[in-house]
Order: structure tokens, then sequence, then C-alpha cells
């Protein structure tokens, strides 16, 4: 029989603006470390009989280089015989993370992995310091693989998704994001950072706006546009991570599950149609489940833009209730190698929170690609 | 030990103090700047940065802020103190008390009043405050106006106005203009009284507006607002304030008096009114949009008060002695004008400078005339008017009376110690184009002398020969043109070579030859820019062993807006510069990027402080604050060059090759898929990144520089052919406006 792995603790720090952030003075290291100590203490497991520390990061150099995986354990003082991966699949690296983990439980190669992610826009750019596409490729390759908004655009005409579907989309998740956090439903997941004398512990992106607010912004990636700074996800600073292990494990630890790992996906699409992704992983993670859409109960769709996220959520019909219930990217940011963790921890969160059984944690991709966890409850 | 300031301190954050605090960050001198409360100081410092007042944004954090009550004690390491609050002698008084308790001694401690004399600040105080005390007048705005009145008392130490005069000039760069303790010092004692005759003249002539705008303004060589533009400008609410107080200070005798602008109905009733001046919306001018939504300017009729449509301004003679021999209205009204200030000057000269060409420059650069009023009665001739004064049976002063009988008053204009001056070097060779004079101890200075200073085959000729020299142990690239350094290639040379490809290719290659001949040369060669060094005149300071450059110097490569890209060495030069900064990350790309970035901005920097984080400075190259001092300060770091120079030797560069290019190009078609860039810059920006990414190279390669200008010399030729670079040509040459096609 095949082991089963479960998500048995998840915090992040809080989501920042990269530059203008409270996070930007940050290292990614040390902010990956910060959550790693906080995942440690918050589920009281014991740092040695973890396996590795496997951590998402979309563009691993300058100071998220050096494979971060290993330099965020030891700078998190775990033992020096725990060892540490970092894992690159972009924005998705951090839901591979937990897939990493969850197949090495599976094949027998460990019983308790730290898995998470760190991406510091501040500090390492998007597309990173060098980025030296192949010159094979053509403009519009080149184009539909790095200038992720003109991919929006293209995905809103598509599906039809005007100007204002967009504006009320990002509108409907910062009020999501606000209610959360006003009524503390934010508060367990965050881990503060104390930075110098004060203590950073709200995230910063959550915007409380209103529709004619959002109605005056400009075109942000397309002079004629509909995509704008407030139906895109911004530039963020963060880290995330989630204790993944077996049941035994957990049962022995005395460990609280939050949830199972289901089932896993990932397919790959047109570059340009990037934003698409979330549907055909979707589709194939269901039919790995054995379930239906209809039997998910939560979704944390990322929300790279709203375009494609509408746009997914449509095509997957997903009902509007079941959709990124304490907000989504749009307003709590896309820290990219982060964020997968997040969805993951947080889907798994809310199953324990609301009562319910399946979850789906899924997100689009740069460069073509859609990747999709179905968690259901412990 | 010499005393100097490396720490200041501003009291009151108000335009003039917030301004005054900026300029010492400007000059990176740390600077505390405190209001009656620290959110005052904050707002202030804000006002501060959105007027403009700093040269750079890094500038900004050596500004600290803090209420005077909580942070006096921050005074208390500050070398320089100057006190900028409200002119109220009371309150002044108080707070020199209180700082006097803090400041440490021999700071230096200054008011910025413009009408308190000095005896009455420091009456009471203590002798160790009064040591140590000055008037430093400055004039808004701090950044751009370069004179500083100072006044010094009987008991200031000598060696306090020294610390004051040398930081004043060195660090904030202003002309220092000793005065006497008198009524509103030099420039608005002057300047109050010709604007108060100027007036009441237009309005006792019956002139217009117009009329007197146009006569008060170019002819007397003052700035175009004339005179009503000039109180639409400073504010007529003003007016009972200003000269309320210079009424107040000012001897019984005084000839002012005889002008009683206070009781002027026409202005009373404005301010009455609120129609006190540009920051109201109107005064004696005001803009209106009319039916088709265009916005033009209305006139008030003086008799009436009423507005109504401008009219076309008088045709006058440029020359003010021309304009002051008619016998109409406009030539009564320049006489009375004209000789009611040379009068005052003269008469109060004596009394208020210890030098009457402290009056000249003080008017110059106080008020913007381009001649001062001694300098203008020189201009029209000092015997004309003062046989018609004598003639009208009005007195002649005695200063003019001299200076009649001497032929003029021709005063040297004022010099601090220290500077250097391009009229007091000899004359080695003389052309058209170019003029290379001798600045002693083996230095030269080649000097451009085109139009804008453009750089045409001549002038590369002058560079040609100068580089040829072997009698040289430095050369200095300076000239001393109002605006200009260089505005780059001479553009109606260039558009004229459009049908002659080869021609334009030997323009070009000629150009990039006598640029690296500078490089070449077995002497040091300093580029000194005080003013914008455009295009061409960017490339050539690139191509400087260093750069000395003004403060306010604007550098550009904006090659970009007329269709081309630097093709005289500049893109190679900055992308060299760029793959030497340590503070770029590492790789093939950053140093392309940054170079690409820089020239596809096609922007001029604001300072030289902004040059630099362009790129266009690098840390070898100076700042000099003090326009006057640029000269001198490039003939020391020519000088510092020289021992042992040898000449740079050719560089070879890692760069990323076509990856590098595709990457940029990403970025400039999202740039025009966002609307940010035009067809044509999307052509020429292809060219661009095909430079600074090194052709077709790849990362393991190096390519030498040779190279380099081998592709901006192709790219120019390319670009050169296509029609839409020549229509931005054209359209440039023109209009004097880019072409966004």
């Amino acid at each position: 029989m095949t082991r089963k792995a479960v998500i048995a603790g998840y915090c992040r720090t809080p989501f920042t603006f990269a530059h203008k952030g409270a996070l930007a003075g940050m290292r990614p290291d040390d902010l990956g470390a910060h959550v790693v100590r906080a995942l440690i203490a918050r589920t009281g497991v014991p740092p040695a009989e973890i396996e590795d520390v496997i951590w998402g990061c979309a563009f691993p150099e300058g100071e998220q280089g050096l494979n971060i995986g290993r330099v965020v354990g030891m700078l998190a003082g775990l033992p020096e015989t725990v060892a540490g991966a970092t894992i690159n699949r972009w924005c998705g690296s951090s839901i591979q993370a937990v897939q990493m983990a969850a197949g090495m439980i599976a094949t027998n190669a460990g019983e308790a992995f730290v898995c998470g992610g760190t991406e510091c826009m501040s500090r390492v750019p998007m597309m990173g310091f060098n980025q030296l596409p192949n010159p094979a490729w053509d403009a519009q390759m080149v184009a539909d693989y790095i200038n992720v908004g003109l991919t929006a655009e293209r995905v809103a005409g598509m599906y039809g998704l005007t100007r204002e579907d967009q504006d009320r989309f990002g509108h409907w998740s910062q009020s999501k994001a606000v209610a959360a956090r006003d009524g503390g439903r934010l508060a367990p997941e965050i881990v503060p950072v104390p930075m110098g004398d004060t203590l950073v512990d709200t995230d910063g992106c959550i915007r409380a706006t209103t529709l004619e607010k959002l109605a005056t912004l400009k075109p942000a990636f397309k002079a004629d546009g509909t995509v704008t700074a407030a139906s895109s996800s911004p530039m963020t600073d963060g880290a995330t991570a989630v204790l993944v292990c077996t049941e035994d494990f957990a049962a022995r630890h005395g460990l609280t599950v939050l949830a199972a790992v289901k089932s896993f996906a990932v397919s790959g699409c047109a570059p340009g149609v990037m934003g698409l992704g979330p549907i055909e992983a979707t589709r194939k993670a269901l039919a790995r489940a054995g379930l239906t859409i209809a039997d998910i109960d939560l979704v944390e769709m990322n929300e790279a833009f709203a375009a494609q996220a509408e746009a997914c959520r449509r095509d997957l019909g997903i009902p509007e209730e079941r959709l990124n219930i304490d907000g989504g990217a749009i307003a709590l940011g896309h820290p990219l190698g982060a964020t997968g963790t997040r969805l993951v921890g947080k889907a798994a969160s809310l199953l324990a929170r609301e009562g319910k059984t399946h979850a789906l944690a899924t997100q689009c991709i740069g460069g073509g690609m859609g990747i999709a966890m179905i968690l259901e409850a412990a | 030990m010499t005393r100097t300031v490396r720490k200041a301190a501003v009291l009151g954050a108000g335009s003039m103090g917030g301004g005054i605090a900026a300029q010492f960050a400007n000059a990176g001198v740390p600077v505390v700047l405190l209001d009656v409360t620290a959110e005052q100081a904050r707002a202030g410092l804000a006002r501060q940065i959105k007027a403009g007042a700093f040269m750079h944004d890094s500038a900004v954090a050596l500004v600290e802020t803090g209420g005077i009550d909580a942070d006096l004690g921050r005074l208390a390491d500050a070398d320089w103190i100057v006190e900028a609050v409200v002119e109220n002698l009371d309150v002044k008084r108080a707070l020199f008390a209180r700082v006097e308790a803090v400041r440490r001694d021999g700071a230096a401690v200054s008011s910025n009043t413009s009408t308190i004399p000095l005896a009455r600040l420091t009456e009471g105080l203590p002798e160790r405050f009064a040591r140590d005390f000055v008037i430093t007048h400055f004039f808004n705005p701090v950044r751009h106006m370069r004179l500083l009145e100072v006044v010094a008392g009987p008991r200031t130490d000598p060696a306090t106005a020294a610390l004051v005069r040398e930081a004043a000039d060195r660090l904030l760069g202003k002309t220092v203009i000793d005065c006497r303790d008198t009524p509103a010092f030099i420039a608005n004692r002057i300047g109050c009284y010709w604007m108060t005759v100027a007036l009441m003249e237009a309005f006792a002539h019956g002139l217009t507006v117009e009329e007197a705008d146009a006569v008060a303004g170019r002819p007397f060589g003052i700035p175009p607002t004339g005179i009503f533009g000039l109180f639409d400008l400073v504010g007529i609410d003003l007016v009972p304030h200003v000269w309320g107080s210079l009424f107040d200070a000012l001897p019984a005798d005084d000839a002012h008096r005889a002008h009683d602008i206070l009781g002027q109905p026409r202005l009373r009733a404005m301010i009455e009114a609120g129609q006190v001046g540009r920051k109201a919306g109107g005064g004696f001018y005001r803009m209106v949009k009319d039916a088709a939504g265009r916005k033009t300017r209305e006139v008030m009729d003086l008799d009436t008060g009423a507005y109504r449509p401008e009219q076309p301004a008088p045709a006058v003679a440029p020359d003010l002695a021309t304009l002051m021999a008619r016998d109409d209205a406009l030539g009564r009204y320049a006489w009375a004008v004209l000789s009611q200030t040379v009068s005052y000057a003269a008469a109060v000269a004596p009394v208020i400078a210890d030098d009457p060409a402290a009056v000249d420059a003080a008017m110059e650069l106080g008020y913007n005339w381009s001649r001062g009023p001694f300098a203008l009665a020189d201009a029209v001739g000092c015997r004309t008017i003062a046989d018609r004064l004598a003639a009208e049976g009005r007195d002649v002063p005695p200063l003019l009376a001299e200076a009649a009988a001497a032929g003029g008053f021709h005063r040297p204009p004022l010099r601090a110690p220290g500077v250097l001056r391009l009229d007091d070097a000899a004359v080695m060779e003389d052309t058209p184009a170019a003029c290379l004079r001798d600045l002693g101890d083996g230095i030269a200075c080649l000097s451009f002398r085109t139009k804008m200073n453009v750089v045409s085959e001549d002038l590369l000729a002058a560079v040609e020969r100068v580089t040829a020299r072997r009698d040289l142990a430095g050369l200095v690239l300076a000239n001393d043109h109002p605006r200009a350094f260089s505005a780059g290639a001479d553009l109606a040379h260039f558009v004229a070579l459009l049908d002659d490809p080869a021609g334009l290719d030997a323009y070009i290659l000629r150009g990039q030859q006598a640029f690296r001949a500078l490089r070449a040369a077995p002497f040091p060669v300093v580029g000194a820019p005080q003013g914008v060094a455009v295009g061409g005149g960017c490339e050539i300071l690139l191509h400087c062993d260093a750069v000395q450059a003004w403060a306010e110097a604007g550098l550009g490569l904006v090659e970009r807006l007329v269709g081309i890209i630097p093709g005289w060495g500049g893109t190679t030069r900055l992308l060299l510069r760029m793959a030497a900064r340590a503070d770029l990350p590492k790789g093939p790309l950053p140093a392309p990027a940054a170079a690409f970035e820089t020239i596809a901005g096609a922007r001029i920097s604001r300072s030289a402080l902004e040059a630099r984080a362009m790129g266009f400075l690098g840390e070898g190259d100076g700042i000099t604050m003090n326009r006057d001092r640029l000269l001198a300060d490039a003939k020391a770091r020519c000088l510092a060059l020289a021992p042992g120079y040898a000449p740079s030797a050719e560089q070879a560069v890692a760069l990323p090759g076509p990856s590098g290019r595709v990457s940029l190009m990403n970025g400039v078609h999202a740039a025009r898929a966002a609307g940010r860039l035009s067809p044509h810059d999307v052509v020429v920006l292809e060219e661009l990144a095909a430079i600074v990414t090194g052709g077709d190279t790849q990362p393991a390669a190096l390519v030498a520089e040779d190279a380099l200008y081998a592709l901006e010399r192709e790219a120019v030729r390319r670009l050169a052919a296509t029609a839409a670079t020549r229509d931005r040509l054209r359209a440039m040459l023109e209009t004097g406006k880019p072409l966004a096609n």
C-alpha cells in the first residue's frame, strides 16, 4: 500500500509589496529561515526527524542562489543532518516542493519534510539579473514566455472578459481579503517578522478600495488593454512553509494533521495562454482522485491576473463562493516561488477550519503550464 | 586647523529654509532641518522635493527633520546654523538665545533675514554669539539663484565670516556679495526701487500693461516678464508687506519715498479683489480659455480694472539708447525708468556696498538682469545720462558725474579668490569653431564656439589639431556659453549629408577618431560641462579621462529622439563604463541593460548628481557647485592627472550576444505594447540592443572596443537610410521638437 502524505502545519510571513513594502530590507534566505523556525516551533516537530528541506524559488540566483533550500535549513538552525534542495517551476515551485515530499513519502524515501518557498522580488528581479532567452526563439515566442501581462490580455480576449469583469474580480479579491484580515482569519497563518524596532505582522498589499477608483487606473501592459495593476497580482516579498509527513509520523509525534494529499498533476499549454494552465492540470488531478469539480468544497487558485483566474473558474465550473474565500493573490500578493505553499497550506487549513472534505490548490505557470493538487480532510 | 562645514543646520522649513537645507544636501553636507514641530519640518521637506530643490533623490536622505523644542540639541555638532524663521525680531532673538545654549564653540550662526539690521539682531546677545554671527540673505529658489548677500557686523570674527563665505561659495555654489548693514542690503534695495519706478511711471505715462512690459523688459536686459509680469509673479499681496517694511527702514530722505507705491489705487483695488497674481489665477495678466478651449492671455485695463484680450506688444528698439530718445510716451517712460534707476543706484552705492561693482553683480544674480544699473548706464552712455539729467535740472549724483567724466563706470567684475576665467588665459589658437587657450602650467583649454557649440567638421578639426600637439601637459574642454557645453552633432550638416552616404560615413568616422584621439593623446583630458552636454556633446565627455561638471550640468544621450543611436563612441563608452561598475549584478546582461536603459531613455540629466546615477559620470569624476570655479577645478583635476600620465589601453569586454539582444528587445516590445514607445523607436532600439550586447558574440568571448565602434557606425548608416529617421532629423532641425513617428 502506498503511504499517504499529510499536511501537519502551515505558516507564512506577511506578504508585502516589493521595494516599498516593510520586508524589502530582508534577505530572502533569512526570511525563509524565519518561517521555518516558526513552523518547527508551532508544530512541535523534532527537527532531527526531518529528512529534507524542499524549497521553491522562481528565480534562484543572487541572494536566492547557492541552493537556497539548503541555506534556509542551516540558517533556521536545523541539524546539519537535514538536507536541503531548491525546486524551480517558476510560480509553481512550492506546490511542486510539496509534491516532491509526497512522492518521496510514497516511495519510502523519508517520513517528514519541510516544504516551502521564498521570493523577495525587491531583491531578485522577476526574470532574474541575466535574462538571456535562446535567440533561436522569435520575438513572439520570447514575449509569450516572459511578458505574462500580455498573456493575460490574450486570455481576457479569448474569454470575453471586459475591463469591468476584471476590475470586479480584483475588487472581490480585495474585499474577501479585507474581511478575512479584519475578522482575524489571516492572523493564525502569519508569522510576524521583526524588522529593526518594528514587528511586521500584517499583510501589506491588501487594499480596501472601490470599483470607481479601480476604473480610473491605466492599462498596465497594453495601451488599449484591459489589464491594470488592480487586476494583477503585485510584486511581493514573502516566504511560506508547510510540514509534510506520513500519517504515522504525525501520530507518533502528536502533530495536528490539517489534510492529506489526494492527487497531483502538472500540465503544459501554449506559453501565450499560460494563464489557462490550471484547467488541464485540475482536470488531470480530479481524474486521478476519482472526483469531479462538484466534489471540491474549497478552491485556492492563484490569481496571477483576474483575467486568467476568472477564465479558469468559468471553464472549470468553480462556484464563486468556493473560490479563494479569504482573498487571492491580487489582494494578498504573489511572491512567486512562495505562493504554491500558501495555496496548499491555506487549502489544508480551510478544510480543517470549515469542516469540509475536498480542496483544490492550483496555479498557472509562466511558459505555459498548470499545476494542481487535491487535498482531502484528514 | 581649517574650518569647514561638515554638518549644517537650518531653522525654519519654509520655502527659504527648506531650500537652503536642500542645497546643503545637494553639496553632500548632512543637514538638520527643524521647524516648530517635526511634522512641519517634514512637510517643508516634502514641499522642497516637489518643487525640485534636490539635485537627486539620494540627496534627500542627507536631510534630517525635527522639531525645535524636541531636537534643538541636534544642532550641537553643526558647523553652520542658518536661521530662516518668520521675519520677526523678537522671535529670531528668542531663538538665537536658545541656539546659543546648544551650539558648539566656533559654529557659525547666520540669519536669512531680508529686512532686519544685524545690529538689532545681535543686540543684547552675548559676545560669543555676536562673534560667530552674520546675515546670509539667500534668494528664492535657493538652488537656482546664485546670489548670496552676506553682512558681517563690527563684532563678527573675521574667521567666522570667512567660514561662511567659503562654504557658501564652494559648497552651496553661491556668488557671495559682501553688503553693509543697510536696509534691504543691495539687490532688494535697488530691485524694489526699480520695481516701484517702473510701475509708478507706467501709470504716470498712461501706458498699457503690454507697452510697459515691452519697454521695461528686454531693452533693459531684464527678463521678459517686464514689470507688470514680475508683480504677477511675485504676488501683488506682498507689496504692503515688503515695501511697508522697506519704507520703515529707509532713511527719511531716501529717493524711494518720492513714489507712493503703497497708495497706488489700482494696486490697492487688486489686493482688495484678490487679483494678486499668478498664484491667485491672475493679476495684471490672466490666462483664460477661449470658446475653442485654447488658453489665451488677457490683460487688465489699468484705468478700469477690467480684463481685455492681450494686444500685440509695441515695436520697440532693442537698444535702450535709441528707445529713450523717442519723443513719445514709450521713450519718455524708458528714460524715466533708466534715469531714476541709475541715479538711485549711483546715489546709494557708496552707502550700501564697498565696491559699486557689487551693485551690478547683485542685480545680475539676484534679479536676473543681464546688466546691472552701472553696466546699463555704460551701454547707454554715462555722459548722455548725466547731460540729460542736468538739462532737466535734476541732480547728478557724484558717482555718476565721475563716471561721466571718466567715460563710464567700467567696473571690473567682482571675482572671488581662486576663480579662473577663460578671458584670463592667453590665446594659443583661434578659429571660428574653437579657441585654444593657455591656462598655465602646461594645461591648455579648448573652448567650442560654434552655434550652441555643436560639433561641426571644423570643430572636429580643432580637436584633431590639439590632440596632435606634443607640447601640452594636459587639456581641459571648457567654454562659457550660458547654456550649452555642446548641443551635439551639427544636425544641419548631418541632414545635408543624408543624400551623401559616403560623406555621412566619413563624418561619423571622423568624429569617432577625433574623440578617440582624446583618449589616445599623451596627456590627460578633462571635460568641464557648464551647461547641457547632449548627444555628441555628451559623447566627447565620455571620452575624457575625467569630467569636472558644474552641479547643474545636463548630460544626456538623446539620439533616439532623432532616430539614431550615439555613434561617436557614446554607446561604446557608456557600455564599457557600466561593465566596470561594481554596483551592478554580475553576468553578461546587467551592464548592457544599464547602458541600454540610459540611452533608450534619451533623457537629459537635471543635475550632475543625476548624470552620475545615469552613468555619465564615474567615480573619478568631480562636481563643482560654483559655476565660477569650474574652470579652476577642471584645471586642478587635469594637473593632478598629469604626472606619469599614460593613455588608457583599448578595452575588451564579455557581452551576451544575440540572447541579450532578444532579452532587451523583449522589454522594448512590451513598452511598445504599453504605448510607451513609437513604431520607429522599436527600429532604433533594435540597433542599440545589437550594439550593447556585442552583435554576434557570445558570453564566453571578448569583444574589442574597436568592434563596438564599428557596430555604432553601421547602425547609424542603416538608420540614416530609413525614411522615419530622416523625418525625425528634419523635424528636429525645423521645429526643435522630437517627432514620435
